[in-house]
C-alpha cells in the first residue's frame, strides 16, 4: 500500500481546524475595511491637441501687433517731438531778435536798415 | 499550511488585500482561482517564514502538537495533532506540495501552474514528504 494511503487511513484528510462561528458573515466588512481609501485624483486641466496650437498662435499674433502698435507710437512720438523742437528754436531766434532791439531801444525797421547798410 | 485562526486570518486578508491591488496585473492567462491560490501559497510561505525567525530551534516544532491541543479553533485528536507537528517540520516547499496534495487534493497538473514547477519535481517532492512524515509519526507516537 502505498504511503500516503496509509496516512490517510491513519488520520484521514479533513483539516482538524474549524472556522469561529459568523467568521465569513463579516469578512467582506473586515477586508474592505482594510482597502486603502483611494484618493481622488487631481483634475488637471490641459490645452490638449488643436486648442494648444491655437493658444500659441494667438499669443504669437497678439505679441506682434502689440510690438507693431507700440513701435508706431514710438515713431509718432519721435517725430512730434523733433517738429516741436524745429518749432521752438525758430521762435527763439524771433524772440532773441525782439529782446536784442529792446535792449537796443531801436524797432527792428532801424535794425534793418542798420543791417542794410553793412 | 499555518497552524492558528489569527494566522490563517492574516493570510486570508493579505491575499485579498494584494489580488485587489494587483488585480490589474492578472492578464488572464491562468484562471483566476490559480492566480488567488498562488498569492495565498505565497502570502502563507511569508509568514511562516516571519513566525520562524521567532523561533530559536527546531524544538519548538515539537510542541506544536501540545500547541494545537490547547487551541480552541483545533478540532482534532492527539494523533491530527501529532500528524500537524510532522508536518511542520517539512521544508516549506515539501511542506506546501503535501498540504495541496493531501488535504486539497490537487491535481499536479494544477499544483505545476500554481507553484510554477515540473510535475515530476512536484511528484517527488510528495514522496519525500510523505516518507518523512510517515517517519515522524512512528518515531514521536
Amino acid at each position: 500500500m502505498e504511503l500516503d494511503e496509509q496516512l490517510r487511513q491513519q488520520f484521514g484528510n479533513r483539516r482538524p481546524f474549524r472556522v469561529p462561528d459568523g467568521y465569513f458573515d463579516k469578512l467582506t466588512a473586515d477586508i474592505m475595511s482594510s482597502l486603502p481609501e483611494e484618493q481622488p485624483k487631481a483634475q488637471i486641466r490641459t490645452l490638449g491637441g488643436r486648442r494648444a496650437l491655437w493658444a500659441v498662435a494667438a499669443s504669437f499674433v497678439g505679441v506682434i501687433l502689440f510690438s507693431g502698435f507700440y513701435s508706431y507710437q514710438r515713431q509718432s512720438k519721435e517725430d512730434g517731438a523733433a517738429s516741436l523742437a524745429a518749432t521752438e528754436s525758430s521762435q527763439s531766434k524771433g524772440d532773441a531778435f525782439d529782446q536784442t532791439a529792446d535792449y537796443m531801444m531801436i524797432d527792428s525797421d532801424e535794425m534793418y536798415s542798420l543791417l542794410a547798410d553793412l | 499550511m499555518v497552524l492558528t485562526h489569527d494566522d490563517a486570518n492574516d493570510v486570508l486578508q493579505n491575499t485579498f488585500l494584494k489580488a485587489w491591488k494587483s488585480i490589474g496585473d492578472f492578464q488572464g492567462k491562468s484562471r483566476l482561482y490559480t492566480w488567488l491560490y498562488r498569492i495565498a501559497v505565497n502570502e502563507s510561505l511569508d509568514l511562516l517564514r516571519r513566525n520562524a525567525s521567532d523561533k530559536k530551534s527546531a524544538d519548538a516544532d515539537l510542541s506544536v502538537a501540545n500547541r494545537l491541543m490547547a487551541d480552541e479553533y483545533f478540532d482534532g485528536d492527539r494523533s491530527q495533532a501529532l500528524l500537524q507537528e510532522a508536518i511542520a517540520t517539512l521544508p516549506d516547499v515539501q511542506r506546501t506540495v503535501f498540504t495541496m496534495r493531501y488535504y486539497d487534493e490537487v491535481k499536479y497538473s494544477e499544483m505545476s501552474k500554481i507553484l510554477n514547477t515540473s510535475e515530476g519535481a512536484l511528484k517527488a517532492s510528495y514522496h519525500i514528504a510523505v516518507k518523512k512524515i510517515t517517519d515522524y509519526v512512528k518515531k514521536n507516537q
